[in-house]
């Protein structure tokens, strides 16, 4: 962005403010001048200021939110600065105006003016409630809706017709809604007149723009807070959400039965393995700490496979084991000793029955072992 | 008389100054740089679904010889307690000796709808207290709850006394029924079932949402008009945006969790009657025997001082603190003012315990 390009919108903003100052008037050139075609105010210039320059920010977002806001507050500054801020101010008139840049310029605004879209931010309802034509305010529930359907269809057909009836309490909850916040507003506009008659004791004037501003603000909270903590909003308010989360269920029910009949996968079946999971979770955490006695036995295992791998071979030689020890026992010593082949076989020969004896022992761990690891496994499937 | 003392010389200066703010602000956006958070460097010790237990490493002499383990909400990220250098609770208390752990509770997605109280409460942060006492040769740890953290540490702390050796709730609601919450007073007639049967999980948008519409006219807009006043300041427009990010960076929250904080706690107020239950056990708040520090801020909007001074009558501790706050429910974490008071208070407060 060029230095001489926000010299420029300076110089204009100065340009358009003493202009305002002298004739009351003269933006029109300055915004066709600076944007090539005409604006009305100098708020809705800034929202062409936030576009120009939106996209090639790291803080785009943002720029659109002060400008947004930036438009708010440029509003009721031109009002107040036309009005000469003289003893005829007409604060309801300059509020108003405020009022209605404010809440088109931030998320609240869809709250007050269809809470549809702005309570749950889901544009695909939004779309459902303000799609051209589709005006639940003029639509009459025909009398048969309520009598009983009849046929193939009529599952269908009465999802249908609980829907309708949802939509249209939804409506008129969010009816309700809005009346209590645009009293609330009402209010907030009588609250900032009594503020300001207040003000008019000498040194308690209000000395700046930013000041009007924030006073106005404060007297819109102070009065929405009334509002917000009154049993009628409350109500409005449980009304409103519970009404509209029957809408969506009811969608929800149609667009699975939909999903269902075209053999896609639905919420409600991923649901139930989630809550599986969740279970699941639940039962392995709540199974005592293992690992130091699986620790034990692992060590065991490999000091018992460590000790057992001559008994491992004996399956293999056990034939000749069987012979081999016999003929050996009833051959004299001294003949083995004569014949050196066979001596040197012996040993491989005799081991197996040296094995023997030892393999008695070497069984007691292991049927341990394996008590331990039946007991442990029957531990886990009492727990489940 | 009129109520205005504004020439239109002042008026005319006013307006054009604020022009000008705006146009030199449009430059600062473009110069500005990524916008980083939590500054502390930590470890990650132990992680669990989506849960992440994490040591903050400290430049300093750990003299404090019992650790803090902190408990954050749900609703919002932890980092909001090590956001910047210099506006950093875990900082200043490792500064003062302190060995500091943070619960990182993730983002739910639906695989976590069907999450229980009792799971994030005896599970999750049970688990995560057990680690650091492990770590430590300790049979007891210290225990800061913050927020919805804190409702949480209280439950804990009531079922497992034994664990914790000293308490610290900050800005924790006890009473959810005082005439000035305006998010219980909302919430207090909504089918939750319904909500939840619907929603499955909570939307963070929709959480954010009903944040932002407790004070729709000065958090949607009188706060970004405000931030015209420092669009010329880069150092200031970043920590702007840091906030910015840390308020919007919500998770989604998990369904079974929400549904019965809602309505135990928001629409029961058991806590206050020690009729809470999870897994079947009860919360008695008069098990809490070991000291216990509450902080709350005087102007918080979410969490009014009605409903956490309560918690001094339920306690069955006789070693109660209260601390009041100048300041709001943010600005508890990340004001100046907070930097130089709170940490200190908890660190002499721990230090006289230890």
């Amino acid at each position: 962005m060029s230095k001489g390009l926000f010299e420029s919108v300076k110089d204009s903003a100065k340009h358009y403010w003493s202009q305002l100052g002298q004739t009351g008037g003269g933006f029109s050139d300055f915004a066709k001048q600076l944007f090539g075609h005409t604006k009305s105010n100098w708020g809705d210039a800034l929202g062409t200021m936030g576009k120009l320059y939106g996209n090639a920010d790291a803080g785009e977002a943002l720029l659109d939110r002060l400008m947004g806001q930036g438009k708010s507050f440029m509003s009721l500054l031109e009002q107040a600065y036309r009005s000469k801020l003289g003893d005829k101010l007409d604060f309801s008139a300059l509020a108003k105006s405020a009022l209605d840049q404010l809440t088109s310029q931030n998320p609240f605004a869809s709250a007050f003016g269809g809470l549809q879209s702005g309570l749950f931010s889901t544009p695909a309802f939004a779309e459902m409630f303000n799609a051209k034509g589709f005006d639940l305010s003029k639509l009459q529930m025909p009398q048969f809706l309520d009598f009983p359907a009849f046929g193939l269809a009529r599952e269908h057909q009465e999802r249908q017709i609980e829907l309708f009836k949802h939509m249209k309490a939804h409506h008129e909850a969010n009816q309700r809604y809005n009346e209590l916040t645009a009293k609330s507003m009402q209010a907030g506009i009588e609250r900032m007149q009594s503020k300001l008659a207040e003000r008019t004791e000498a040194g308690r004037e209000l000395d700046s723009l930013k000041a009007i501003y924030d006073l106005w603000i404060d007297s819109l909270e102070e009065s929405f807070a009334e509002t917000a903590l009154s049993a009628d909003y409350q109500d409005a308010y449980a009304a409103l959400v519970d009404t509209q989360m029957r809408v969506r269920s009811n969608v929800q029910k149609q667009v699975e039965l939909q999903c269902g009949q075209l053999g896609m996968p639905t919420r409600s079946e991923v649901d139930s393995v989630h809550k599986k999971l969740a279970e699941m979770r639940r039962e392995r955490r709540q199974m005592p700490d293992l690992s130091a006695e699986i620790a034990e036995l692992r060590a065991e295992i490999t000091a018992l496979k460590a000790s057992a791998k001559p008994v491992k071979k004996a399956p293999t030689s056990a034939p000749a084991v069987s012979k081999q020890p016999i003929k050996a026992s009833v051959r004299p010593a001294a003949k083995l000793q004569s014949r050196p082949k066979l001596a040197l076989k012996a040993p491989a020969k005799s081991a197996p029955i040296k094995a023997k004896p030892a393999a008695r022992p070497i069984s007691k761990p292991i049927s341990k072992t394996k008590a331990k690891v039946s007991a442990s496994a029957s531990r886990a499937v009492r727990q489940r | 008389m009129t109520p205005f003392k504004i020439s239109p010389d002042k008026a005319l200066q006013e307006a054009v100054q604020f022009s000008e703010k705006l146009a030199a602000g449009l430059q600062t956006l473009d110069k500005l740089d990524e916008v980083h958070y939590g500054c502390t460097e930590k470890e990650a010790i132990y992680s669990e679904d989506k849960l992440v237990l994490y040591r903050f490493k400290s430049e300093h002499k750990v003299t404090a010889k019992t650790p803090l383990l902190i408990s954050y909400a749900l609703v919002n990220r932890p980092y909001m307690v090590d956001l910047q250098a210099d506006r950093s609770i875990v900082r200043n208390l490792q500064a003062m000796g302190h060995e500091v752990y943070l619960i990182d509770w993730g983002y739910p997605d639906r695989s976590d709808r069907f999450l229980t109280l009792d799971d994030y409460i005896n599970g999750y942060l049970g688990r995560c207290v057990e680690i650091v006492a492990k770590r430590h040769k300790l049979k007891a740890i210290n225990l800061l709850g913050i927020c919805q953290g804190g409702a949480f540490s209280l439950c804990y702390t009531a079922l497992h006394p034994e664990k914790i050796k000293n308490l610290i709730t900050m800005v924790t609601p006890v009473d959810f029924q005082t005439p000035d919450n305006m998010l219980s007073h909302w919430t207090r007639k909504m089918d939750v079932d319904l909500f939840i049967d619907t929603l499955g999980n909570v939307p963070a948008d929709l959480m954010n949402y009903c944040y932002l519409s407790l004070k729709p006219y000065r958090l949607n807009s009188q706060k970004y008009v405000g931030l015209v006043d420092i669009l010329d300041n880069k150092a200031e427009l970043e920590n702007f945006l840091r906030m910015e990010k840390w308020i919007f960076d919500s998770p989604d929250q998990a369904g079974e969790a929400f549904r019965q904080f809602i309505k135990d706690f928001y629409q029961g107020n058991k806590l206050m009657k020690n009729q809470v239950e999870l897994n079947g056990q009860r919360v008695d708040l008069r098990n809490i025997k070991q000291p216990v520090l509450n902080i709350f801020a005087e102007q918080d909007h979410l969490v009014p001082p009605s409903a956490s001074m309560p918690l001094k009558g339920l306690v069955g501790t006789k070693d109660y603190t209260q601390l009041a706050f100048k300041g709001g429910h943010i600005g508890i974490y990340v004001s100046g003012r907070a930097q130089r008071e709170v940490p200190p208070a908890i660190s002499k407060w721990l230090k006289e315990r230890d």
